[in-house]
């Protein structure tokens, strides 16, 4: 297995105060599809944004593909985060532009600063943009405005900008927490299919644990900053998640 | 003290503050009136020679020169159409430099708001009257005073629109590795194009009132026909070009209320 994301010793300080991570250590392996799971606060979201900088990480190494994302400079960091698809616990889509182009924003890592400016985007882009919003059901929605859809449709747009960029990593931030029961089932259903199909590897932020358990090759535990679990899913006890949750058991199958 | 005492004796505080507010208010009113003279009984007796005023000289209207009113109100109309295209356009440029989510560097920010405010606090009949020493009697300096105050005012309020828009669109364009300048095509200006519509409306009917008096200061427009009327004691015709500054004004407002409608 080849290795796609390699974590030395991360630790981010906000404001020289809040400890947020400290001291994590991870690989991570094509295809695989890994969930976050830790109580409000314990620093997933943190820990996502640090890979692809969207914070800046306070000390440690990141590397993706080879290749050092936190010495990256402004080019580097773009085709970095071009192989890098992200998805939000609130969608963040544009709610004035349309679905189709909202999907389109996906390619924007690897066109120029021109080419971007006049949305000049290819004939094959455009018919995969569309390929991939019929692969997931929003054939009828392709030229409605963003913020026509309901929460599941627009997680679902979210999943198919992030998949048009081709990316070697998913990093998917509470991609669930917005929404009701079902539309949440269709779309971690549709991340993790997806994901395995292309062997894309995933990192997904959770609160619930029973989904974790229920997608996931291969869970990880954060607590106060620091990881405290890492392996699969069968050796996640209920011991351990009480562990990890301490003092915060009621979030584990809260649906926030 | 108990945690109830507490917040009595807040509101209690709220309540003395308020007061205090309230009398100081009343006292700065009163201090001006007496001091610029302000007189309600006087002004309750003006209001019958007001009136006479507008009965026998204004009324009714002569409308033998209307022909010659046809230029200055083209002017008026034209000089809030540039003014207003051009000061959006320069509008746009600062405030996207002065947003707090959009400014290139801190430094722009700073430099953009510095001027921004040294233009805004200069009325823009100052600006013209100041321009017609430089470029002489005309409609040119009353252009370029609406230009650089309306530049001011909708750099500021543009600026305020584009920081209301949420980090979470920028954020997600960010992530994809895209440009700047694909954050602000992408994200900044879809989201902002209402409020640009809006303020953009608002400050072409502000101009058109400002426009319609530049005049007075001698740059041009409607404002010159009122003035010359004026100075001539031809009070009949004054009423004329008033009356068709108003319509003017009224027809306008409903076209950019209508506009609005369609497009927000
Ligand atoms: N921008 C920030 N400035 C200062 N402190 C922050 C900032 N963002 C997060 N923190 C702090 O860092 C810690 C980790 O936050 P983070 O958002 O990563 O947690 P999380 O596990 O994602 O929680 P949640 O499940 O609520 O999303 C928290 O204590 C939080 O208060
Ligand atoms: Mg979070």
């Amino acid at each position: 297995m080849s290795t796609i994301l390699k974590i030395i010793n991360l630790t981010k300080r906000y404001n020289d105060e809040t400890l947020a991570l400290e001291g994590i250590n991870l690989e991570v392996s094509r295809g695989e599809f890994i969930s976050v799971i830790g109580p409000s606060g314990a620093g997933k979201s943190t820990l996502l944004r640090c890979i692809n900088r969207l914070i800046e990480p306070t000390s440690g190494e990141v590397i993706f593909l080879g290749q050092h994302v936190e010495k990256a400079n402004k080019a580097e960091l773009r085709k970095i985060r071009a192989q890098i698809g992200m998805i939000f616990q609130h969608y963040n889509l544009v709610p004035r532009l349309s679905v189709l182009e909202n999907v389109l924003h996906g390619r924007l890592g690897y066109m120029s600063s021109i080419k971007g400016l006049f949305s000049l985007y290819s004939e094959e882009e455009k018919e995969e943009a569309i390929e991939w919003l019929r692969k997931v059901g929003l054939e009828k929605e392709i030229f409605k405005r963003a913020d026509e859809l309901s929460g599941g449709q627009k997680q679902r747009v979210g999943i198919c900008r992030a998949m048009m960029q081709k990316p070697k990593l998913i990093l998917a931030d509470e991609p669930i927490a917005s929404l009701d029961p079902k539309s949440a089932e269709v779309v971690m259903e549709t991340i993790y299919h997806n994901c395995i199909e292309l062997g894309i590897a995933c990192l997904v932020n959770l609160h619930q644990v029973e989904i974790a358990k229920k997608y996931s090759t291969r869970i990880i535990g954060i607590k106060s900053g620091k990881l405290v679990f890492d392996d699969t899913p069968d050796k996640l006890t209920d011991e351990m998640s009480r562990f990890i949750y301490e003092g915060k058991e009621s979030e584990m199958y809260q649906h926030q | 003290m108990s945690h109830k005492k507490v917040t009595m004796d807040l509101k209690e505080q709220k309540k003395i503050k308020r007061y205090f507010s309230l009398i100081f208010f009343l006292l700065i009113v009163g201090l001006a009136m007496w001091y610029v003279d302000f007189n309600f009984i006087e002004l309750a007796k003006s209001i019958p020679v007001f009136l006479g005023f507008i009965f026998t000289d204004f009324l009714p209207p002569n409308f033998s020169d209307v022909k010659k009113y046809v230029g200055p109100v083209l002017d008026t109309i034209f000089v809030a159409v540039i003014a207003t295209c051009v000061s959006s356009f320069l509008a746009m440029i600062l405030a996207i430099f002065m947003a707090s989510n959009t400014t290139p560097h801190p430094v722009f920010r700073i430099v953009c708001r510095g001027i921004v405010s040294f233009l805004r606090s200069i009325p823009f009949l100052l600006w013209a009257a100041l321009l017609v020493v430089v470029f002489g009697v005309g409609v040119l300096p009353g252009l370029l005073g609406l230009i650089l105050y309306g530049t001011a005012f909708l750099a500021r309020v543009y600026a305020e629109s584009v920081e209301e828009i949420g980090s979470e669109c920028t954020e997600a364009i960010e992530a994809v590795g895209a440009t700047y300048v694909h954050q602000l095509k992408h994200a900044i200006i879809p989201q902002f194009i209402p409020s640009f519509f809006s303020w953009t409306l608002f400050m072409f009917e502000i101009n058109l009132r400002g426009s319609a008096i530049l005049g007075i200061v001698g740059a041009g427009g409607i404002g010159s026909l009122i003035k010359g009327t004026m100075d001539l004691f031809q009070y009949s015709k004054t009423s004329t070009v008033i009356m068709i500054l108003i319509t003017m004004i009224l027809v306008v407002e409903y076209i950019t209320t209508r506009i609005r409608e369609r497009i927000i």
